[in-house]
């Protein structure tokens, strides 16, 4: 049922899906700006 | 480890030493309770690091970037600080000088843009200029690379042998006082930092005196005799002589001083662009350009080929082929390429738009321009509480609402650039399109008016929003100033373009790799099963389709919630505005729908009378934007209570206008009078008695700021 | 004797006393508006405000609300 390929890819995923949350929850934390530069603001530093 | 820092006014290329003193090493962090930026690097070849701090013009106690300045000198108390100074704007970036010398800190002049000088014919003799201001300078550019070898070396030397500058003297009255100050305060305040408050309490300044404690009224009493003796105010006294002290040191180093080249360039520049005749047309030929260029022709290019090609024909069916090559299991492969890849390419699609977008941005921010059409819409956006640099931010948002967020933080003054961020988002982005397309072609055989009324309800809620938000406790404060320098125009340089392009680009894709890719699963996970975890076979049974009709009862006021589907349709549309459509597609029965929808137009129709789909429409409009533009004015608004109690307004606003539309339309077309109608009544009232009503905080506010006799 | 919104285009003056209180009167001197100095009205914005100066040899612009509590000759 649960095939070697469909095990393997369903670990990428995971990987990439916890990979993703850590960096959401990292940015959400540091709050604020997150130095895109995008903006006279930070850019004028 | 020597600590230093780097202060310098705005635009005197503060940005540009920083990246080439530190190069890669580079840490982006937050000062303590405000949403600036503190960077620190590693400088280059030197065991020092290097924080930046905010440009600013003064040492003064108003403005968060100001005080955070102070404070990490005075608190902190790096090793040495790098002032950089504009060489072509010597005397109004000498001023900053002229308070960090008081400060006690060893201190190194790095005199920026020498090659401009040169080029103009001009000369700066920095041994001239060192000596009288009592510290190292060292000629650079930053621009072009030089002297950076030498000013790394100063810093070091500066550090190590811990020479305190000696302060640039005042007048005798100034000097008196100040030094009579400082014998009240001796053993009060740190021995080396005597001069600064001795000084900023001759001043009056808030902020030093409030660490003088019980001293207070000795110190006013020495600043009130100073004041009989010199027939004017302290504060005046001190800036004038701060002033006079840097143009001697100014004049000192330089020959005979004219207006330079780059100057008269730009006052030419400006004869054009700021003509009366001429002012406005050119801004709104600017404007379309950008808007034509980025969204309608070449970023659009790019974004078709993004979605239709790269992902509609290579990664989508491509993923989708090897994975059942590898016989995964279908439900997973759906996740990946239905759930993941879809949600995650519907917004990586924009890209293409918005890196020329970007680019165009950075272009005319570098230039100068962008201060000039501030100072060209001032007048009409301060009518409505807002200022002229209010106008970019809405701008862009017609193409998308994130970068039109983000862009909000041009703004200076705290109240106007939160409530543009709130508001910005009201006009409607690109993804809103195909919403505006589905309701006219299907309800309003395809009217451009539908368009049209969809632009002019979004301008009006941001006009109206000014007025009702400044009326807010936390949003009200002092018609904001607009003393703002006017830049000279300069070429803008192709590694900056660059540089701040791809930095913005890539804060873009983080967003679509974190928010937007969670977000997506979420939602096929949502709208794929039901309560108990078996995959549907008819959306109609998912858990997404019970979420839908537990909340449709709300929208019925509005004319749509009969029909769960149009809920979530919203719902949906939080996540990206263009799954509005999409998922009518889904949930009808179509698997594949057109951007606009056209196979649901007949099936829409026969759900919606033309007033329910016009209040759905402008539902989808004014409510809260999608994840990505939410996550935006987080950064802008720096809480999420703040970002909570902004979407709440959208949402307010959205119901309103939508219940008002609804109902009083539906009195009009089909004489349908109801309890809603009544209601309805109610609120518009509300509205208008928001918008006329007097704002409790104007007359503090303009007594704060008006003329005293 | 009059305020900087008086001045003419293209005229300039020299600056008596700043008559605005807070952090504007703060503003105005930090950007180099102070006594003594002399600023050239260059131009006002194509609406007939905000208007823009030059001080200290570098332009600067401000509202005439904020041009009225400069008090010049």
């Amino acid at each position: 049922m649960l095939n070697a390929a469909t095990a393997a890819v369903a670990t990428a995923t995971a990987c990439v899906l916890t990979v993703s949350a850590y960096f959401m929850i990292r940015s959400l934390r540091k709050g604020g700006c997150s130095g895109c530069r995008n903006c006279e603001g930070c850019r004028r530093r | 480890m020597i600590r230093a820092a780097l202060a310098g006014n705005p635009n005197c290329g503060k940005t540009t030493l920083f990246n080439k003193l530190t190069g890669s090493s580079q840490r982006v962090g937050n000062w303590p309770g405000v949403t600036i930026d503190r960077k620190e690097g590693r400088i280059k070849g030197a065991d020092a690091i290097l924080v930046d701090l905010p440009g600013i013009y003064s040492l003064s106690p108003y403005s968060p970037e100001e005080i955070v300045s102070r404070d990490f000198l005075l608190d902190e108390s790096p090793d040495v600080i790098v002032n950089i100074v504009d060489a072509t704007n010597m005397e109004r970036n000498l001023y900053l000088t002229s308070q960090i010398l008081d400060v006690g800190i060893p201190t190194v002049v790095a005199l920026n843009m020498m090659d401009a000088v040169r080029k103009d014919g001009g000369e700066i003799d920095t041994v001239k200029l060192s000596s009288a201001l009592g510290c190292r300078v060292v000629g650079m550019s930053a621009l072009k690379g030089e002297g950076i070898e030498e000013l790394i070396a100063a810093i070091t030397e500066a550090a190590a042998s811990g020479k305190v500058p000696e302060p640039l003297r005042l007048s005798e009255a100034a000097e008196a006082s100040a030094s009579r100050i400082s014998e009240v305060l001796r053993g009060k305040v740190p021995d080396g930092q005597i001069r600064w408050y001795s000084v900023k309490a001759l001043e009056r300044d808030p902020l030093a005196l409030e660490r003088t404690g019980d001293l207070e009224g000795e110190i006013l009493h020495i600043v009130e005799e100073m004041e009989r003796e010199t027939d004017d105010d302290s504060d005046s006294v001190v800036a004038s002589d701060r002033y006079s002290a840097v143009s001697r040191a100014a004049a000192s180093s330089t020959g005979k001083r004219g207006a330079s080249k780059g100057r008269t360039t730009s006052d030419r520049i400006d004869r054009i662009v700021t003509d009366r005749w001429l002012g406005l047309p050119i801004f709104a030929g600017v404007m379309f350009l950008v808007y034509y260029i980025s969204i309608s022709t070449i970023g659009s290019w790019g974004t078709d080929w993004m979605n239709d090609v790269f992902f509609g024909e290579w990664i989508i069916p491509g993923m989708r082929a090897w994975l059942e090559g590898a016989s995964v299991d279908p439900v997973l492969t759906a996740f990946i390429v239905d759930g993941l890849i879809a949600g995650f390419g519907a917004v990586i699609g924009f890209l293409p738009q918005m890196l020329v977008l970007f680019v165009l941005l950075v272009i005319l921010e570098d230039c100068g321009y962008m201060a000039r059409i501030a100072f060209v819409m001032d007048r009409v956006f301060r009518r409505f509480g807002l200022s002229g640099k209010s106008f970019i931010p809405v701008l862009i948002g017609t193409g998308c609402g994130v970068p039109g967020i983000m862009a909000s933080r041009t703004i200076e003054s705290e109240r106007d650039r939160r409530i543009t961020a709130m508001t910005t988002t009201f006009i409607p982005c690109s993804a809103k399109l195909p919403v505006i397309a589905l309701i006219a072609g299907a309800l309003f055989g395809g009217s451009a008016l539908v368009a049209l009324a969809s632009y002019l309800v979004g301008i009006a809620a941001i006009l109206m929003s000014g007025i009702i938000l400044k009326k807010w406790k936390s949003l009200a404060g002092a018609p904001s100033e607009f003393i703002m320098e006017l830049p000279a125009y300069h070429m803008p340089g192709a590694v900056t373009v660059f540089r701040s392009t791809l930095e913005k680009t890539w804060a873009f894709v983080r967003k679509a790799g974190t928010f937007i890719l969670l977000a997506c699963g979420l939602v096929w996970f949502l709208s794929t099963f039901s309560w108990n975890m078996v995959l549907v076979e008819d959306v109609n049974t998912s858990m997404l389709a019970d979420m839908g009709r537990a909340l449709s009862w709300m929208f019925v006021p509005l004319g749509w919630g009969g029909d769960w589907q149009f809920t979530v349709g919203t719902l949906t549309g939080l996540l990206a505005k263009e799954n509005v459509v999409g998922t009518f597609g889904v949930l009808f029965g179509f698997s594949e729908v057109s951007e606009a929808g056209e196979e649901i137009w007949t099936m829409v129709a026969a759900m919606l009378t033309p007033i329910a789909g016009f209040s759905f429409l402008l539902f989808n409009l004014l409510c809260a934007p999608c994840f990505a533009a939410i996550g935006a004015m987080r950064r802008e608004l720096g809480t999420w209570k703040a970002t909570g109690a902004a979407v709440l307004y959208q949402c307010g606003l959205a119901y309103a206008v939508s219940l008002i539309v609804f109902q009083i339309g539906s009195l009009a077309i089909y004489g349908t009078f109801g309890v809603w109608t009544a209601v309805s009544l109610a609120v518009a009232a509300l509205l208008v008695y928001l918008v006329v009503s007097n704002d409790p905080f104007r007359m503090s506010a303009r007594r704060s700021g008006e003329v005293a006799c | 004797m009059g305020t900087l919104r008086e001045v003419a285009c293209g005229d300039t003056a020299k600056v008596m006393g700043i008559s605005a209180r807070g952090s504007m009167r703060k503003r105005i001197m930090d950007m180099g508006i102070t006594k003594g100095c002399t600023v050239t009205v260059r131009r006002i914005a194509p609406l007939g405000d905000p208007m823009e100066v030059t001080v200290r040899g570098y332009e600067l612009s401000l509202r005439k609300s904020e041009a009225e509590s400069i008090e010049v000759e």
